[in-house]
């Protein structure tokens, strides 16, 4: 399937999702899922489809500047059709690669939200909605800019620029199965580095570097009559009358713009498992 | 009698619907959530997960059992086991708690008498 076919697929609140870059839903896990796997899959082939057109696309403008050039010389009216053609496949080619660039969203939604909800799926309360709120747009978008340094000197790079960025582009809640209410939410601190130095031919040369630090909290709500919960290290742990209420952080640092692993939270949250064992009572039940 | 299957992932538990058929590996009896499509419904998910024929499609519950077999072998995660599947407010100690009521009710009957002993 094409990712022509596969966008037509989509109904109109999935296609808006893609426009927006934005998911602030409250429905239940399955329901979520059914809105969530259609878009997934349409990000797959959008990426993949990308790649391909942005090559075809500077191929074809190097193609048809050299073609229109050598026809216009040749003359004739095959040459200024044959002309008019390349110009007209460039433009197709760019029209269908700024679209894909347009309908892109964020890697963190294939490579972490589906698995994190995919994984807990059946740990959450079919019955109850998850309240999830995500934002898919570039961790880098202007509106994420916190500050940018000014210029300075760094070895051989005369220009160094340091910009920095924070994308909170996740947050969730839900209710268990088993009574306790988790919420998490997952927040990338990122530093942009562009650096410029002039080579010995004399040409200045641009590299971009990425840092980012990823922040999880985690907070789950536990029965006291169904749990005795102990708080995993450097976890905060609160009670009430009838709930124990653990919070949690980690971060993960990375040298990338690339997604954290799903991996990170679900240890997160699985140490607060680890730490709590059923009431005398209800493994006795 | 209901599904064999263990839901969840980071707390098991059982399933109440209704057996459809055994699974053609473990022979455990399952309801149709819980008999993987991909081999024509003929096997759990748990027994699909294991058997590196059956192919998966991204994030379904072959994936997510995949992993969940991985993530308990790797980490030794033992995730805890309640038979407790409810609609969320009453739970099995609230249910209990009648259990104690009928208790002390009928002590109370037996300790201080009746109106025959005055």
């Amino acid at each position: 399937m094409s990712v022509i076919q596969v966008w037509r697929s989509l109904n109109a609140e999935q296609k808006q999702i893609l426009a927006d870059k934005r998911i602030d839903a409250s429905r239940p896990i399955d329901e979520l899922l059914a809105l969530m796997k259609p878009l997934a899959a349409c990000d797959t082939l959008a990426d993949k489809a990308r790649t391909k057109f942005g090559c075809s696309f500077a191929l074809a403008i190097v193609v048809t500047i050299v073609g229109v050039i050598f026809l216009l010389n040749v003359g004739g009216i095959v040459g200024g059709a044959t002309a008019l053609l390349l110009v007209a496949v460039t433009i197709a080619l760019g029209y269908f690669y700024f679209w894909m660039k347009k309908i892109d969203i964020s890697n963190n939604f294939r490579q972490f939200v589906l698995p994190v909800l995919s994984v807990f799926r059946e740990d959450i309360d079919a019955s109850k909605p998850v309240n999830l709120k995500l934002d898919l747009s570039s961790p880098t978008d202007k509106s994420k800019l916190q500050s940018e340094s000014a210029p300075y000197a760094a070895g051989v790079y005369h220009k160094v620029i340091d910009s920095m960025y924070r994308d909170p582009w996740m947050s969730a809640d839900a209710v268990l199965v088993d009574g306790s209410k988790l919420s998490w939410s997952v927040t990338d601190s990122i530093r942009e580095r562009k650096k410029t130095k002039r080579n010995p031919r004399g040409k200045y040369k641009t590299k971009t570097k990425y840092s980012k630090k990823t922040n999880l909290e985690v907070t789950l709500r536990m029965r006291k009559k169904t749990y005795d919960v102990a708080a995993p290290a450097e976890a905060e742990l609160t009670a009430d009358e009838k709930h124990s209420t653990v919070k949690v952080e980690r971060q993960v640092q990375s040298a990338s713009l690339d997604p954290v692993v799903p991996r990170a939270l679900i240890d997160l949250i699985a140490d607060v498992y680890r730490n709590a064992s059923l009431t005398k009572k209800e493994a006795g039940a | 009698m209901n599904c064999e299957a263990r839901k969840g992932f980071l707390t098991l538990s059982g399933c109440e619907n209704p057996v459809a058929s055994a699974c053609s590996n473990c022979g455990r009896s399952m309801c149709t959530a819980h008999l993987a499509p991909q081999t024509g419904f003929s096997m759990c998910y748990d027994c699909a997960a294991t058997n590196q024929n059956v192919q998966e499609e991204e994030y379904d519950d072959v994936w997510s059992h995949r992993y969940r077999n991985d993530y308990y072998t790797t980490t030794g995660y033992t995730p805890l086991y309640s038979s407790y599947r409810g609609s969320g407010y009453y739970d099995r100690q609230d249910a209990n708690s009648f259990d104690d009521t009928v208790r002390d009710s009928s002590e109370d009957d037996v300790d201080r008498g009746g109106f025959g002993e005055s």
